[in-house]
């Protein structure tokens, strides 16, 4: 009856180094998946690769990441000429993720005060305190920069998880709810006394981005614009502008693109990552063509930039008046204010500190948590 | 036999005007073999809801289909009590019973049985004597609090009501989620399901596609359509043209009498509206329509 012990206790044993192959990729292998799998290996034999993959693909993998990178596993692992040893090997090399006994621990702690860096266990459970506390151009190792983009990923996506719209109730309000206010009538043998109200739904908060692809902001804007996409599928009503020495219209589309077609979009509508900035005249061309439509009153501006401007502080400053009246709050978010002191960044800031509602930093992990706090107050 | 089974899937979806291919077929056989959901992800407008429509059609069941949005609750989904006829019930046996006591304990015993009860799709499915078809559309667009109230029914396809008991499925329905990718859906239901991404069709296969669902149309057309199209989705515009798109639009050329995109590309830029759907990607489109026509000539 059970089919999945119909399969040779070898072959079981190959389909569990396989599973565990991909748990170490990052897949999600659940006990039932394995049972399926079994199935799926005594139903179509081991013969015919293509059924083998396309049966397994579809009971182990859980996300569109995990679909595209299922056939190159597979393939390295099943056509037998590379054991999962080397597969292991060969994943560290190309930036999968191995197991952290065969890890060195590549994170750089610059960027942190050498008190933490004291207090950092180097291996081990010390590794991700470290990861944490380093500074995101110091770090170069595949494996750990995908623990952050994962990290990145959930924080905007949590965002959304905070402001679920959902009807309550209420003893007032301009809504009926009939049905609870029948079910409350019971009570008084049908006769409606007390109605109940549908209160109103919380509105979703609105974002607008505006990043800084310059050069100077290359290794942080990357991230950031990760961040950006993730944030821009969760919240519908958001919207993104990069700008280096022109403002370019993100939109909304950008946010379905992978990584890598994202950039290539960004570099093919604008010049790419070039040297200059000229913030306030991006700035200027935003409010002059999109504030009156994107930001209302309950829109947040979240500005990315280490705000070296071509132009002067004082122009800058006039452009930040114009969308601090406009919008709920500015917040400006510079990933240079966690490394160099605050007395060198003020002198470029000050002017512009009575427009913004929140000055931070996100050059690291808790810097990030902190942002995220920021949005959702 | 597996093999045999899978060809007989394929010729029923082909047989419904479905072109697919040997993964999507595998998913669906797996589907059937294993008894669990499966959820679909991709794009808007590659055809994941056309995939049940199309198994329904196919399998002679009836498709029972939930359309997920915000706010979407255990009353629309699920069941509902009828409150009014309750209503109704109360008042009808309140003068006829002389103490409130034997009122009480009748009530208790009629008001809330299955005579009361409203059947939204969630239960109709569940409660079906022949096996039915049930999507569950664009998962991601309700709440996390709906997606826990799928999990009983996904995983032991029953329904608990705590006036009532447990009801199990008479007959398991097939059951298919869809995603647009909008919100990251809970591991918990993803664990639940198998799970097959539909991505954008290559060239050859939205040729068939849209020579399956237009069958009048002109050979070079359909090739100059679907370049066109596959095109333009490399651009990054805010939304890119699905399958259902290039479909309009063919239709839309057709209804016009293009044969040519390059005949007429005026009347060709007129009707781009069925295939771009922001003024933006407008805009972008006739920036690099020249560009764009000259890649699909070669």
């Amino acid at each position: 009856m059970n089919t999945a012990n119909n399969t040779v206790p070898s072959v079981s044993n190959r389909i569990l180094d396989f599973t565990q192959l991909l748990r170490t990729n990052g897949f999600t292998i659940e006990p039932s998946c394995i049972t399926d799998v079994m199935q799926v290996a005594a139903d179509r034999g081991l013969r015919d690769h293509n059924q083998l993959r396309l049966g397994f693909k579809c009971c182990l993998c859980k996300t569109p990441e995990q679909w595209k990178k299922f056939d190159k596993l597979f393939f390295a692992f099943w056509a037998n000429r590379i054991s999962y040893e080397e597969t292991q090997h060969n994943n560290a090399s190309q930036g999968g993720v191995v197991s952290s006994s065969h890890n060195q621990r590549m994170v750089g702690l610059a960027g942190t005060s050498s008190e933490k860096q004291q207090s950092v266990n180097v291996y081990g459970s010390g590794d991700y305190t470290a990861l944490s506390l380093a500074d995101f151009r110091f770090v170069f190792n595949p494996a750990e920069k995908r623990l952050i983009d994962q990290f990145v990923d959930e924080l905007a996506q949590r965002c959304r998880r905070r402001h679920i719209k959902k009807t309550r109730l209420s003893h007032s309000g301009s809504r009926v709810a009939l049905s609870k206010s029948i079910h409350q009538s019971l009570r008084y043998q049908g006769k409606v006394f007390q109605l109940r109200f549908h209160k109103r739904r919380q509105k979703l908060p609105s974002f607008v981005l505006l990043l800084d692809i310059s050069q100077s902001m290359d290794v942080y804007a990357r991230l950031f614009l990760r961040f950006t996409r993730k944030l821009l599928s969760a919240f519908e009503t958001s919207h993104a502008f990069a700008f280096n020495i022109e403002l370019i219209d993100l939109g909304k589309g950008f946010y379905s693109l992978d990584e890598s077609h994202f950039e290539h979009a960004i570099n093919t509508a604008s010049q790419g990552w070039v040297g200059g900035t000229r913030i306030a005249r991006s700035f200027e061309d935003f409010n002059n063509n999109h504030l009156g439509a994107l930001v209302k009153s309950h829109t947040t501006i979240l500005i990315f930039s280490d705000g070296c401007d071509t132009d002067t502080p004082d122009v800058l400053a006039e452009q930040l008046k114009i969308m601090s009246h406009k919008a709920r709050r500015v917040i400006w978010v510079n990933p240079l204010k966690g490394r160099f002191s605050e007395e060198h960044i003020e002198t470029r800031m000050q002017p512009l500190q009575p427009f913004i509602s929140h000055y931070l930093s996100a050059h690291n992990l808790p810097s990030l948590v902190k942002l995220q706090r920021v949005l959702l107050n | 036999m597996a093999t045999d089974q899978r060809t007989e899937l394929s010729d029923a979806l082909a047989a419904q005007g479905y072109v697919t291919d040997a993964s999507l077929v595998s998913s669906l056989y797996l589907m059937g073999k294993l008894g669990k959901p499966l959820l679909i992800e991709g794009e808007a407008g590659v055809g994941k809801t056309e995939i049940a429509k199309c198994l329904s059609s196919a399998w002679g069941r009836k498709l029972i289909r939930l359309q997920c949005y915000e706010g979407l609750d255990a009353q629309n989904a699920l069941y509902d009590w009828d409150y009014q006829r309750q209503l109704l019930a109360i008042q009808m046996q309140a003068p006829a019973q002389s103490t409130a006591k034997s009122l009480a304990s009748d009530l208790k015993n009629s008001l809330y049985s299955v005579d009361f009860l409203l059947k939204r799709p969630l239960f109709e499915a569940i409660a079906s004597d022949t096996p039915v078809v049930l999507l569950i559309d664009e998962v991601d667009r309700a709440d996390q609090e709906f997606e826990a109230l799928l999990l009983e029914v996904l995983s032991d396809f029953q329904i608990s009501i705590p006036e009532l008991g447990t009801f199990t499925a008479r007959s398991q329905p097939t059951v298919i989620l869809t995603s647009n990718g909008i919100r990251e859906l809970s591991d918990a239901l993803r664990r639940r399901c198998l799970y097959h991404y539909i991505d954008y069709p290559g060239s050859d296969t939205e040729q068939k596609i849209v020579k399956s669902r237009l069958p009048g149309i002109d050979e070079n057309l359909a090739r100059q359509v679907v370049a066109f199209v596959q095109n333009i989705r490399t651009k990054g515009l805010r939304k890119s043209p699905g399958v259902a798109e290039s479909i309009d639009w063919a239709n839309a050329l057709m209804t016009m009498g293009v044969n040519d995109l390059h005949s007429d590309p005026e009347l060709s830029n007129s009707t781009m509206s069925c295939l771009v759907k922001t003024r933006n990607d407008l805009e972008l489109i006739k920036q690099e329509q020249h560009k764009l026509y000259q890649t699909d000539e070669q």
